[in-house]
Order: structure tokens, then C-alpha cells, then sequence
């Protein structure tokens, strides 16, 4: 065979093995290899992302005490027991007679009108006793970590002029909402990766005065006595 | 006899000789290196895919349930710490009104009921004056104070006694500032 020929031969299968073979593993290489740089950069994003949320897990722990009052002023499911008993102790510390609570049906709870993770559950009840005490009994309220929101109150003396005196007692009723708080865009954070974004998580609040001076009612019973054989017999 | 020199071709034969040699060298080269190109990609496609389960792997090690669960416990502390931030801004303070309403109360006024609607900052009041002039001027204090923003009066009543005297029952709805509850 003569070499032109080969040469011919050898520039075909060249070109053929070339435009067939090697050009296409060499478009996959480039491929796998931006491939390969973008886990690269993932591995990275995700380990400064991990580093990061550990890092601010640590800093919060530096802040227990108010991550508490944040968490019992937003608890998943508002706590009506430990509400009502707080106000009972609340009515009694401050000389007042509680009485006539109703509660907003489960129905009725609905979402704040400001805020779709808040559900408000509304209270009204009615206090019998001195202003001061009612003024105090409000105080005490607002001191709590709760931040229960008092919608409304009214009050009145049924005696006429000249008959008020300070020892006079008034019939209050209030309007009070308990909340709850879930956060109704969680499920959007629920897939099973990490997506690292960023965290930008302000805690100037939890070094707010106003938050520390906010107080947990520590008045939860724990029951000391459980079980009965026949709980349908009188005790 | 004149003698012709001929000048042989052989320049040229050569010539020809080496163009051929060359092109037959470089396309051996060239169908080589091809080949080799080849599998140099071959192989260090293989030693990528090896690399990109190494990593697939590492970033699996890293996405851990501990840690999943991490980024959701402080991305939904992120949303209720807002949220609380916002309400504790929001935070009206009820009993705040006395304190605001006490030094606005006429001396010789008597207020006999109060409905204070505090998200709405509204106060409906009732009361009683011994006389007109009393109840003129407990409207102007009202008037003069910039936290109450209106006064609206909703009833009045005068009654007489028999000197021709006699006490004013009033109704009156005040507008108020909201930041009286701050």
C-alpha cells in the first residue's frame, strides 16, 4: 500500500476517532469538571454554612433566659389552663373576685390579622373590686412574658355623685387574646438538604431591657398524685 | 560533439520523497495523539467521576439529620424572634391610661363608666357634673390635651333641681393618641 494512501487513511480515521470519540469524552470531561467545581464549591458553602448555624446555636444558649420568655410568650399551642390559673393568682395577689370567663371556641381562633404564625385566642371574663387593685391586677398583666394583649375593658360605678368614695368596688369586664405562634411558611423549609442561605438573625431584641423585665408565671402544677382504680366513683 | 548536460531530476525526486515521509509521519502522530488524547480523557474523566463521588459522598456526611434539624430550629426561632420583636414594639400598655387620664379630670367631675377599646384607642366615657360651667370646663381640658385627638360628645342631660341648679350627665367619646399605652 502506498504511503499516501495510509497518510489519507490515518487523516480519515484520525478525523472519524477524533470527531466521534475524542471530541465528545473531551465536552463530558468539561462538563464533569465544572461539575466537580460546583460540588467543590457546594462541600465548601455547605461547610461554612454548618460552621455558621452552629455558631449562632452556641451564641443563643448564651441567652437561655430570654430564649425561654420567647418561646412562653410564642408556644406552639396557647396554654388556656395555665392562663386562667395565672389570672386567678393575679385577681387574688391583687384583691380582686374573678369570675364570668368565656372563652372564644376552638373555631374562633384565628390567625392574627398582622401576622399569619400568630393564632389569638380570645378571653373575656369579668373582676369585681377597687380601681387601684384593677390597675394593679392590669400591671401585673403586662409584666408578663405572655404578652397577653388586653383588646378591651369597661367599668362603671352604679351609684350617683357624692356616692363614690375610694372605698367603692367596680364591676370590670375585659377582653383579653391568648396567643400561639407556628410558622406557616416552615413547611417550605422542609426539604431533606441543605440549602445554605443566609442567616441574618438579629438578636439586639434579646439584649432589650424590656424583654428581661419580662417575667415566666411559675405557677404550672405538676400533679403529685395520679392514678385512681375507679376514676367514675366520687373520690 | 557538443555535450548537453541535463541537470538529473533528482532535487525534486527528493524533495518529493521527504513531503511524503512528513505527511506520512504526522498523520501517525496525529492518529496518535488523537488516541492518546483519547484516553488521557479516559482516564482523567474516570479520575473526576472518582472525585465527584468523593465529594457527593463528603457533603452527604455533612447534611446530617442533627444538622437539618439545626437549621430548621433556628430558621423558625429566626421567624418567631421577628415576630415577637414586632409584637413587643406593638405592645400597648392598658393601665397606662389612668395615669394619662387621672390629672385630666376635672376636680368637681365625676366619670361613672368607662369602655376603653385599646386596639381602636377609643374611650367612651360617662359622666357627671355638678354644672354646665363645670362640664365647659372639663370639655376645654380635653380640648387642650394633644394625646386626645377628638372629643365627640354622644349625650347630654341637664338636671334641674328646684334652686334652679342642677348636676350635667354627659357622654363623650374620646379619640386618643395611641402612644398613651406605650
Amino acid at each position: 500500500m502506498s504511503r499516501l494512501v495510509i497518510i489519507i487513511l490515518l487523516l480519515v480515521l484520525s478525523f472519524l476517532f477524533g470527531y466521534f470519540f475524542a471530541w465528545p469524552k473531551y465536552q463530558g470531561l468539561a462538563n464533569l469538571k465544572n461539575e466537580v467545581n460546583n460540588k467543590e464549591t457546594e462541600l465548601v458553602l455547605k461547610e461554612d454554612y454548618i460552621f455558621q448555624l452552629f455558631s449562632i446555636s452556641r451564641e443563643l444558649e448564651k441567652y437561655q433566659e430570654e430564649v425561654a420568655k420567647i418561646n412562653y410568650a410564642l408556644p406552639a399551642e396557647a396554654d388556656i389552663p395555665e392562663t386562667l390559673e395565672f389570672l386567678e393568682q393575679a385577681c387574688s395577689t391583687n384583691g380582686l373576685a374573678l369570675s364570668g370567663i368565656t372563652l372564644s371556641p376552638k373555631s374562633s381562633v384565628s390567625a392574627s390579622s398582622e401576622n399569619p404564625n400568630i393564632k389569638e385566642t380570645s378571653i373575656s371574663f369579668s373582676v369585681r373590686g377597687k380601681l387601684e387593685s384593677f390597675i394593679s391586677f392590669l400591671r401585673q398583666m403586662e409584666e408578663s412574658a405572655k404578652l397577653f394583649g388586653v383588646n378591651s375593658f369597661s367599668f362603671g360605678f352604679s351609684g350617683g355623685l357624692g356616692e363614690a368614695g375610694q372605698g367603692n368596688e367596680f364591676s370590670f369586664k375585659v377582653e383579653m387574646k391568648v396567643r400561639s405562634w407556628s410558622n406557616v411558611l416552615s413547611e417550605n423549609n422542609s426539604g431533606a438538604n441543605l440549602q445554605p442561605k443566609q442567616v441574618d438573625l438579629n438578636l439586639d431584641i434579646l439584649k432589650n431591657p424590656v424583654l428581661k423585665d419580662l417575667k415566666i408565671f411559675e405557677g404550672v402544677i405538676i400533679p403529685e398524685e395520679k392514678g385512681r382504680e375507679n376514676p367514675f366513683i366520687p373520690y | 560533439m557538443a555535450v548537453e548536460i541535463i541537470p538529473k531530476p533528482k532535487g525534486r525526486k527528493k524533495i518529493k520523497v521527504s513531503l511524503i515521509a512528513i505527511g506520512y509521519y504526522l498523520s501517525v502522530s496525529l492518529f496518535i495523539g488523537v488516541l492518546l488524547a483519547y484516553f488521557s480523557f479516559y482516564l482523567f474523566e474516570n479520575n473526576l467521576n472518582k472525585r465527584l463521588g468523593e465529594l457527593s459522598n463528603l457533603i452527604a456526611q455533612k447534611e446530617t439529620r442533627e444538622a437539618k434539624d439545626l437549621e430548621n430550629r433556628i430558621f423558625d426561632f429566626k421567624d418567631k424572634l421577628e415576630d415577637f420583636a414586632k409584637l413587643l414594639e406593638a405592645r400597648k400598655k392598658s393601665s397606662q391610661f389612668f395615669a394619662f387620664f387621672g390629672p385630666l379630670s376635672h376636680k368637681r367631675a365625676f366619670f361613672s363608666r368607662l369602655d376603653l377599646d385599646i386596639g381602636g384607642s377609643k374611650a367612651e366615657l360617662r359622666g357627671q357634673t355638678e354644672s354646665l360651667k363645670t362640664f365647659r370646663e372639663q370639655m376645654l381640658i380635653f380640648a387642650q390635651e394633644n394625646l386626645i385627638k377628638e372629643t365627640d360628645l354622644s349625650a347630654l342631660s341637664i338636671e334641674r333641681g328646684a334652686d334652679n341648679k342642677g348636676g350635667v350627665t354627659f357622654g363623650l367619646n374620646l379619640l386618643l393618641n395611641p402612644q398613651i399605652f406605650k
